[in-house]
């Protein structure tokens, strides 16, 4: 990542001011307090589940929490998703009745039963099982959409800006971050290398120099 | 209100139709009392990005931006809504997979026999060739072919199929693969009319960026109107434009919406704001319905973190009808770059945990899907377009709903014969009904030989309305075999012929 990134990240996002100014609470994932259990820790809690974080073979979810991907995801989940505060809390109480406890008290293990638990729901009816479908699908789709390099700069009509820092166009191996696309071995768009190469095996077979039309 | 300029023709959207139409209008036609040069204004609500064309190497500003935006972004640029999709000089031409369909032999049967026209295959030949040469239409080379490709077109011969390549509108494609997966193309290689400004422009035609058309203004002449110009709002201010000839190019949702605005349609909707009346102005909505079927390999189909572009589909037609009705079409989309957030949310990956992330590790190269879709729904079911909000509605039918449970047979099959785990899901929304004919829409300013079930003659003009032409995928009357955007983009090159000899050849009254 190059110099400034991540501030600009934060600044763009509103995140670094939410965080300086004390208004993003923290995210206490192995110190559960169930009596203030906030809709960032039952998110941040889930999402270590579903990607858990084991180095060095497994850099998942936690590894994110520094540029405040759970913020993120929980605005997303509260706005996009219509997910409540309410709702969170009801996912996060729901195993007292199988495991004892909330699911913020849960070990690892009890946390992945219960996910388990809850997915083999026949109907899926219960608002417990719509949270854990709804996060779900929206955690994967930060995570896996290249956080916290998802964003495109816009103008102020909302058009996107064209800059040279757009996604991994930088080399994200540089920073240490390992984001959702190394996972998955996507590289994002072609170097001018790469271009280079298939123009030249390409121009052998199918070419017009020139302008169309 | 600002001046009235006039002009001899305004031409209102400037889409796959309008900017080739214009183009082509001010090509070859004349004023006919004098054969001077014809004033011709191209009128679009969106931005012109002129940039130097370089197909195969893109324009510095694209280079970057295009690829990364795929099609959720459009819902967060105002001024580019979804589903109007790229509100721009060029319009919804660069988008998708530039997959290119010149009409079939049954689309030109259908038209000609259902309503009475003279679109024959011999009739728009010429206009074909334009298209196919303007957008340089070809078939995607063998070489560009992937392992997905190969096994799709094994498998389709295997089962008695007879598969094929799709043809494409690309010009100097390096087949990066994400030519499916976002709207335009940072290479400048998606064809688009786009290419026909620079025509328009040599030919002293005036394009009007930025501004959204108001009205057609029309006057009340006897049991019909009469064109006069059209209203028009640019950076907050209201200006007026005058014409005798309109035509409108606001696709097969914006015409009826803006003629409507304009007091041309149906009376039963418009109530005292008619100042025309014609039944069928936002009725007859067809077009065709896809669903994918998604598939996941053992072994990889395409390349790490890429893809290439290639395409093989095959119809599959219902012998019970001779027009073409029920005919499906199976195509694969197993080529194309797989994007991370969609393989990791299929149905295919594990809920969650280590084994999720495990196979994450290989999932963008295995993972693709086999796509099905009627194009030719029965002719009896038509929906309409809302002449308020543009939003459309379509009754649906049984017979949809059997037919693609069919097509859906069909990619079960091709899938175990290519050794894939394969999806058994049926979508919801089809379900007991077919809510939308959401893709490729079109006939909802239909041409016809009687007013009482179309808008527009055989000429593109308007019935009842003198001077008014509507030429975009509201022309024609039924759904063709595919993709529309190449059907399309004929109706633009034919009308422009067919009004100009008409209308604009030198000792024409």
């Amino acid at each position: 990542m190059k110099k400034g990134t991540r501030r600009r990240f934060l600044r763009q996002t509103g995140l670094g001011i939410l965080a300086t100014s004390g208004a993003v609470e923290p995210v206490a994932l192995a110190q559960p307090e169930p009596a203030a259990a906030t809709p960032l820790q039952i998110v941040a809690a889930l999402a270590d589940t579903l990607i858990p974080t084991e180095e060095p073979q497994y850099p998942g979810y936690r590894r994110l929490e520094s540029f405040n991907i759970s913020t993120f995801v929980w605005n997303q989940l509260r706005v996009v998703d219509r997910v409540t505060p309410q709702n969170l809390a009801s996912f996060n109480e729901a195993p007292k009745a199988t495991l004892g406890k909330p699911f913020l008290e849960l070990d690892p293990a009890g946390r992945a039963r219960h996910l388990d638990q809850l997915f083999s729901e026949t109907d899926g009816a219960s608002v417990p099982h719509k949270v854990l479908r709804q996060a779900r699908e929206r955690i994967f789709a930060v995570f896996y959409r290249n956080f916290p390099y998802h964003t495109i700069d816009r103008d102020e009509k909302g058009t996107p800006i064209a800059t040279d820092k757009l996604h991994q166009i930088i080399n994200p191996k540089k920073s240490n971050i390992v984001t959702g696309w190394d996972i998955a071995g996507y590289r994002g768009p072609l170097s001018w290398e790469e271009e280079e190469e298939r123009r030249a095996r390409f121009k052998k077979i199918h070419w017009h120099e020139g302008d169309a039309g | 209100m600002a001046q009235n300029k006039e002009y001899d023709l305004i031409v209102v959207g400037a889409g796959m139709a309008g900017c080739i139409l214009a183009a082509r209008i001010a090509e070859r036609g004349v004023n006919p009392h004098n054969g001077d040069k014809l004033r011709i204004a191209l009128i679009e609500a969106g931005p012109y990005l002129e940039r130097k064309k370089n197909p195969g190497y893109g324009d510095p500003r694209w280079r970057i931006m295009v690829p990364q935006i795929q099609w959720e972004e459009f819902a967060n640029i105002p001024h580019w809504p979804w589903p109007y999709g790229l509100k721009m000089v060029g319009g919804c031409s660069l988008h998708w997979g530039a997959f290119a369909f010149l009409p079939f032999d049954i689309d030109y049967k259908n038209w000609v026999d259902e309503m009475g026209i003279d679109w024959t295959k011999e009739n728009m030949k010429e206009a074909v060739d334009d298209i196919v040469k303007g957008l340089h239409v070809h078939e995607d080379p063998e070489e560009a072919y992937s392992r997905g490709n190969r096994l799709f077109r094994d498998a389709g011969r295997a089962l008695g199929y007879q598969p094929r390549g799709y043809t494409v509108a690309r010009y100097n494609c390096i087949y990066c693969g994400y030519v499916g997966g976002a709207h335009g193309c940072k290479y400048d290689a998606k064809a688009t009319s786009l290419w026909y400004i620079p025509t328009f422009l040599e030919h002293g035609g005036e394009l009007i960026s930025d501004a959204e058309v108001q009205q057609v203004v029309i006057e009340k002449q006897g049991a019909g109107g009469v064109v006069k110009g059209v209203s028009y709002r640019r950076n907050g201010e209201d200006f007026t434009a005058v014409a005798n000839n309109v035509v409108v190019s606001c696709g097969a949702w914006g015409t009826p919406v803006l003629l409507g605005r304009s007091g041309f349609g149906p009376r039963a909707v418009l109530g005292p704001r008619t100042i025309v009346e014609n039944d069928n102005v936002g009725r007859n909505l067809d077009g065709d319905t896809n669903f994918d079927v998604p598939v996941f390999f053992d072994d990889p189909i395409k390349e790490a973190g890429r893809g290439t572009s290639g395409g093989i589909y095959w119809f599959v037609d219902d012998p019970k009808f001779s027009d073409g009705t029920g005919r499906l079409r199976i195509a694969e989309d197993l080529t194309k770059i797989t994007y991370p957030h969609v393989a990791a949310l299929s149905e295919f990956a594990p809920a969650f945990g280590k084994a999720h992330m495990d196979f994450m590790r290989k999932a963008i190269t295995r993972y693709g899907s086999i796509s099905i879709g009627l194009t030719k729904p029965p002719t009896h079911v038509k929906g309409w377009v809302d002449l308020e909000t543009g939003g459309h509605n379509y009754p649906g039918d049984d017979y949809i709903d059997q037919r693609l449970r069919v097509a859906q047979g069909i990619a079960i099959e091709v899938a175990k014969k290519m050794g894939c785990k394969v999806s058994l899901k049926f979508p919801k929304t089809f379900q007991g009904g077919y809510p939308s004919a959401g893709l490729h829409t079109n006939g909802t300013c239909r041409a016809g030989s009687d007013r009482k079930n179309s808008v527009i003659d055989q000429n593109f003009e308007a019935h009842d309305v003198k001077g008014l032409f509507i030429a975009d995928a509201s022309s024609y009357p039924r759904a063709v075999s595919s993709n529309s955007g190449l059907a399309t983009a004929t109706m633009g090159a034919f009308a422009a012929r067919r009004i100009a000899k008409n209308h604009f050849s030198r000792g024409m009254a």
